[in-house]
């Protein structure tokens, strides 16, 4: 009867439960970059899994008095943010703390409150071609970390590329900074494949028409 | 992952209400996140507003899940059509109205409630400025939050297969304005256009294909052996029909399975055009079907365009959409072919009138058998193995292969002329 019941429970339970996206003994780390003409912003959302909430709020709540106080949840939020590395064209920036949000702590408990972190950072001025590169390093034993951008609302910023290594710890984005605004209907593909691609036909091409320019000259067979 | 475990009276039904009550309450570890998503086909707008379960059960103050929604569907209904609007720049309202009943399904691992909304802009406006406002739990819950992605709309070059996120809604920043000037129809199709030259010049079985198949263009077929140079004029005449068929034949099944009128699985495909590359390797090794290879490459092209259309398929193009965008991505296809028979051909020319040919040809061959018998393996057997890495290295050095054998091509030439 117990063998029945189980069998019938499992069979129930893996026909309607939700497969789990993320595990709950990760620190679910999402951040959204939004690059602007001359900074860049930064939306963190930390979350952590209900396994490993204890843990976090450890770290967070240093005098263990069970709140998080505003002291507390900024000097969290500083150390976040040491553990975040921006860069652009191989400039290091300084990010600067915009907000902070906490949930409470009995939320966090129960592995569903989220902490928000939103920071900036001045960029140096350059036009052209950019480079920007977005690492993180917290609690990397735990961590999940996700990172995204918006697409820029200057129409002068268009990105090219996002690449990121397995565990997105590291993320770079490329994109280009018009100083004007950028033709829409721009076919541009591979600018260096191009070159060389047509160097290299153009190169044949008038070898092979000398070539048979002088053999139908001596009057040989093509 | 938080349980809360309903326990029943009767200890005999312990387990089974057990794993009843985990079914309705286990949740995954998500952010729970609210998301819109929208989808602009000329003036229409489409949203689907995807809000957590658990949020909107938050808000009503009781749970909601599949079991209760037919319940409060109207109230929820209500809420979110209250709650969720666009405004043209003037102020404006755009009409919303249901596309489709509520609905849940699992996104990302959670459950979700599901929101298809059918908005049409006010009298003589467009949708190419408007704001979004978004309420739906964000007024109740400040920490709450919406990314607002565009997920297609075909004039700013935005397709289903690449959703672009434009906007981050929570606490007090609950609305968004989305700017489309700029927006054109020719963005959406040179978009294809270059999804056409990107697919080919990373679609390395397509162009390994058509490579075995052009390598012994410029020869003479005696008997089982291939034989000495045909001659220029014959050579690019037998190129010129190779690929002119495999186009001819690429763009009739592009076209029926693009615009819907032909339905294949991707896996017989995928494999049939390892097929393909393997056949054309043997060819280039011993004739098998001399003279016949435009008809070959029409007939495998047909089966090459049906790959095609499957990238077309994964967009989410409308139906002029598609028929637009079957053009482009065929132009694009196009393109990239010329330049790939452009940049092989003199090569192929030169090196055929020397004796280093067959070197090259039986070199190209194999690695295209090679290439081929991998692909066969894991496509059609499940065999993983490094093919398709050696492949993809090589292709990431295909100019520079090309120029080396268009310069050597030259020094044999001229050694021997």
């Amino acid at each position: 009867m117990t063998k029945t019941l189980a069998t019938a429970a499992a069979t129930l339970l893996s026909l309607v439960a939700p497969a789990s996206a993320h595990r709950l003994d990760e620190y679910l780390q999402a951040t959204i970059i939004s690059v602007e003409k001359n900074r860049v912003q930064a939306f963190t959302r930390l979350a952590p899994g209900v396994a490993v909430s204890s843990l976090v709020i450890a770290n967070i709540d240093t005098n263990g008095d069970g709140i998080i106080s505003d002291t507390e949840q900024q000097a969290y939020a500083e150390r976040v943010l040491r553990d975040l590395s921006f860069s652009v064209d191989e400039h290091r920036l300084k990010p600067r703390l915009v907000s902070v949000a906490f949930p409470m702590t009995a939320e966090m408990k129960e592995g569903l409150g989220e902490i928000q972190i939103e920071f900036t950072a001045d960029l140096p001025g350059a036009g052209g071609s950019r480079e920007l590169i977005f690492e993180n390093h917290h609690q990397s034993r735990i961590a999940a970390y996700l990172v995204n951008c918006l697409v820029p609302r200057d129409k002068n910023i268009q990105i090219t590329a996002q690449n990121r290594n397995e565990n997105q710890s590291f993320y770079r984005l490329t994109y280009v900074q018009a100083v004007g605004r950028p033709d829409p209907s721009s076919l541009g593909l591979w600018p260096g494949v191009r070159a060389s691609l047509g160097t290299v036909v153009l190169l044949l091409f008038a070898g092979l028409t000398l070539i048979w320019r002088q053999r139908a000259k001596h009057g040989m067979p093509a | 992952m938080r349980i809360r475990v309903q326990r029943g009276p009767c200890s005999s039904l312990f387990v089974l209400l057990v794993a009843a009550a985990a079914t309705t309450v286990v949740r995954a570890h998500s952010l729970y996140q609210s998301a819109v998503m929208l989808d602009f086909a000329g003036d229409e707008l489409h949203a689907e507003l995807q809000v957590p379960l658990e949020r909107i059960g938050s808000v009503f103050g009781k749970p909601i899940h599949s079991q209760t929604l037919d319940l409060n569907r109207t109230s929820l209904t209500a809420y979110i059509m209250c709650r969720f609007h666009a405004r043209t720049p003037d102020g404006r309202a755009f009409q919303t109205r249901l596309a489709s009943p509520l609905a849940i399904a699992v996104v990302d691992g959670a459950p979700y409630l599901v929101a298809r909304m059918v908005l049409d802009p006010p009298a003589q406006s467009q949708a190419e400025v408007l704001e979004i406002e978004d309420d739906v739990v964000l007024d109740s819950m400040p920490a709450q939050v919406a990314l607002v992605s565009i997920r297609s709309d075909w004039s700013t070059s935005v397709f289903a297969n690449d959703p672009q996120l434009v906007g981050v809604l929570r606490g007090n920043s609950r609305s968004l304005t989305i700017d489309r000037t700029g927006r054109s129809w020719f963005r959406g199709f040179a978009s294809m256009f270059r999804l056409g030259i990107r697919h080919i010049a990373e679609g390395t079985d397509h162009l390994l294909f058509l490579l075995a198949l052009l390598l012994p263009a410029p020869l003479l077929a005696l008997g089982s052996r291939w034989a000495g140079f045909a001659g220029v004029g014959r050579g690019l005449l037998q190129i010129l029909k190779v690929v002119t068929a495999f186009t001819v034949g690429h763009s009739i099944t592009l076209a029926l399975a693009a615009l819907g009128l032909v339905h294949m699985p991707s896996r017989p495909i995928e494999v049939l055009i390892a097929v393909s590359t393997l056949v054309s390797a043997a060819h280039a090794l011993r004739p098998l079907f001399a003279g016949r290879e435009p008809g070959i490459a029409a007939f495998f092209g047909l089966i090459h365009g049906l790959a095609f259309a499957a990238t077309l398929g994964e967009l989410g193009l409308g139906r002029w959409e598609r028929v637009a965008g079957v053009l482009g991505f065929n132009l694009g296809i196009e393109t990239m072919q010329l330049i790939v028979v452009v940049a092989a051909m003199p090569s192929l020319v030169l090196f055929s009138r020397t004796r280093a040919y067959p070197v090259i040809r039986i070199g190209g061959a194999l690695f295209a058998g090679f290439a081929s018998a991998g692909w066969i393996a894991e496509r059609l057997l499940g065999v993983r193995n490094s093919v398709g890495v050696v492949v993809d290295s090589v292709a990431n050095h295909a100019v520079w292969i090309a120029g080396v054998l268009s310069l050597t091509s030259l020094v044999c030439y001229l050694a021997v002329a």
